[in-house]
């Protein structure tokens, strides 16, 4: 199988280990990968602003870029969740006809990450191996947005060595929500706080999640606070393996 | 923090944005406190009920597409309900915004010559700024969630209860 991978700018820029732990897992289950250097944003930042142009851009770009890719994978349930229930409204304003079709052809085309393994690939055995506490965070775009269900966990279930710890109020919001945080600065602070308190009495070693947004809001608390906790996201412990432990950790 | 700030202005045209209109409310530490025993307490009794069923997903989902429904078609049923309101012996009035819903209520109540009111809490009501109209008319208005409990004691208590023009 093919697949064209849309990494995102919020991996791309923040977090690099998670796009090189999608290609060794990917890679690892035969799947072989394309990537369109020209890939930028969904625009999902510029929509929930207000910047109606600038998002437009990004979402014909992203039409554009992968129109005639087979499947398109996105390791972040927030950019999937923009696409899906985003893009629809933008291309309806934009009033292109074409440009729409297009879209709509290429829709059911586009897979989260764990969307991608179960459904498509129908693997929850990666052969990873991740000997730790890991405690997992369900984004709300995923749980929301998604509804990816127990798809996340099927998969963290066949990881061998490693201890699950569930977490307390899973659907509750970390209060990132992107510009969210920036705006209302005090109140997503206040919602991290609390979410904090359930993540750390969970005692893990790793809070997980399949959207690197949270985990950079929850690992900046953790690592304020000098927590004895990390943050990882799910591609990395699936890409984990005895012979090649997630980057940080060998 | 002056106790103006506790009761904040809820026209948007006068309100401050809210990321400081939150301020007083979230450093208060009771009032947090508060909301999270409430957040516990719903949340636990509704991870009960979901627990008690199989199917939740599917009537969450059902649930969703009756709303959705009932608002793609809002003109139709608020029509259907004056009818029915109407034939039951109700009065439904209509207005077109905040400014015409406050006159119908100070008409009503001017026409009762009342100098006070309980009235239900309700959503509408704070967006219309129903209170402190009503109390710059002279009308002293006091708040109650009793409807609740008045609607579980049955129609004869809520007609006892309640003067059916001010419902």
């Amino acid at each position: 199988m093919r697949v064209s991978l849309f990494i995102t700018c919020y991996n791309d820029t923040l977090f690099p280990e998670t796009g090189r732990a999608v290609v060794k897992l990917l890679e690892r289950l035969g799947v072989e990968i394309d990537f369109h250097p020209q890939q930028t944003c969904c625009g999902q930042m510029h929509a929930n602003t207000g910047f109606r142009a600038e998002a437009f851009s990004q979402a014909k770009r992203f039409v554009r870029l992968y129109q005639e890719t087979e499947t398109v994978v996105i390791p972040s349930s927030s950019c999937v969740a923009m696409i899906r229930d985003q893009y629809p409204g933008l291309f309806e304003e934009l009033g292109n006809e074409d440009l729409r079709k297009q879209f709509a052809a290429l829709l059911p085309r586009v897979y989260e990450l764990s969307e991608f393994l179960v459904d498509r690939l129908k693997v929850e055995d990666v052969g990873a191996y991740f000997p730790h506490r890991v405690t997992y965070h369900a984004s709300c775009h995923g749980l929301r947005a998604l509804h990816l269900g127990d798809r996340p966990w099927r998969l963290m279930d066949k990881v061998r060595g490693m201890e699950q710890v569930a977490l307390a109020n899973l659907d509750r919001c970390c209060g990132f929500g992107g510009t969210f945080s920036v705006k209302n600065a005090e109140v997503s602070s206040a919602m991290l706080a609390v979410k904090l308190q359930d993540v750390m009495a969970t005692g893990a070693e790793f809070c997980t999640a399949l959207d690197n947004s949270c985990l950079m809001h929850l690992g900046g608390a953790m690592h304020r606070q000098y927590a004895g906790m990390k943050t990882i996201h799910l591609a990395e412990i699936l890409a984990s393996t005895e012979s090649s432990p997630a980057e940080g950790l060998a | 923090m002056s106790p103006a700030a506790y009761h904040p202005v809820l026209d948007p045209a006068l309100a401050p944005p809210f990321p400081k209109a939150v301020l007083p409310v979230l450093r208060n530490p009771q009032l947090r406190k508060n909301v999270a025993h409430a957040i516990d307490v719903i949340q636990a009794k509704r991870g009960k009920l979901v627990a008690e069923k199989t199917d939740w997903q599917e009537l969450r989902a059902a649930g969703a597409a009756i709303r959705d429904h009932a608002l793609e078609n809002l003109g139709f049923y608020l029509e259907q309900f004056e009818e029915r309101c109407t034939a039951a012996g109700g009065v439904v009035h209509w207005a077109s915004d905040a400014a015409e819903a406050r006159q119908i209520i100070l008409k009503l109540l001017r026409e009762e010559n009342a100098s006070e009111v309980i009235k239900i809490k309700t959503m509408t009501s704070a967006e219309i700024q129903l209170n402190p109209f009503l109390e710059a008319a002279g009308v002293r208005t006091y708040e109650t969630d009793l409807r609740r409990s008045s609607c579980s004691l049955g129609k004869l208590s809520l007609r006892t209860l309640w003067c059916r023009r001010c419902m």
